[in-house]
């Protein structure tokens, strides 16, 4: 049993940051509700509001983290350009997926996105964590706060499930591959 | 026998606190948001930005 050193770091980045901060999204969701709605049961208390500052705090960090593995890590593997004498496209998952007229598509609109869209993940989760954690009590009596913070949060995890998805997609038509090979269990 | 003189405070009487710098922070999420949507944009449609953003070559702009 091996892996490349290279989809170790794209496993990393999207089943390790980037699916784990999708797992917390439903749960921020639910705390954030549970905290801040009119008729929500008075249960605030002050380790309950650290709780949710230290979980929105790991989300920004995941986020944060998932964006800069995939940008300065695994990115820059993604797009490497092909010798042009280079007859096997394999080690270049970008010329491969434009390659093909099945395939462009997977990179023109899912590498776009990832590219761009999913910066937004980090930026709103980062506000949202700062403003629920300043605001832990009071969301409850901010009706326009609480708006905002549900839809930058909502936009969140939007951004970031279409970017787990088009992930997933990209990875399964042109999976980013090589480097060094790492053993992991050795065969019989 | 102890009687307990504690009283509960109504959450309805929480005093609100000031809300500027929510709406700080919710500004600036947002005119990031904003940048980064027009800033992505023009690097695409312009070769002088595009070659203005390549300050770390191996993320530089896809090639055309």
């Amino acid at each position: 049993m091996e892996i490349t050193t290279r989809s170790l770091w794209t496993l990393v980045h999207g089943m390790g940051f980037g699916a784990l901060y999708l797992l917390a999204c439903s749960g921020a969701i639910v705390l954030l509700y549970l905290r801040s709605a009119t008729n929500a049961p008075a249960h605030s208390t002050p380790g309950s509001d650290r709780i949710l500052g230290i979980y929105l705090t790991v989300m920004a960090a995941l986020a944060w983290l998932t964006v800069l593995t995939g940008t300065y890590i695994v990115y820059p593997w993604y797009r490497a350009a092909p010798p042009a004498s280079a007859a096997n496209l394999a080690a270049f998952p970008r010329s491969l997926l434009l390659s093909n007229p099945a395939t462009k598509q997977w990179h023109l609109i899912g590498m776009e996105w990832k590219e761009h869209v999913a910066w937004l993940v980090p930026i709103a989760i980062t506000m949202a964590a700062f403003v629920a954690i300043k605001y832990a009590r009071d969301l409850k009596h901010s009706g326009a706060l609480r708006s905002a913070l549900y839809g930058f949060v909502g936009t969140s995890l939007f951004a970031a499930g279409v970017a787990g998805f088009l992930e997933a997609m990209l990875d399964k038509n042109a999976p980013v591959d090589g480097g060094q090979t790492i053993h992991l269990v050795q065969g019989e | 026998m102890t009687v307990s003189t504690q009283t509960a405070i109504p959450q309805d009487h929480v005093p609100a606190i000031p809300n500027g710098s929510a709406a700080a922070a919710i500004l600036s999420a947002g005119i990031g948001s904003f940048a980064l949507a027009i800033f992505s944009v023009a690097t695409d449609k312009s070769t002088s930005l595009k070659s203005l953003a390549a300050f770390y070559r191996p993320l530089a702009p896809s090639p055309a």
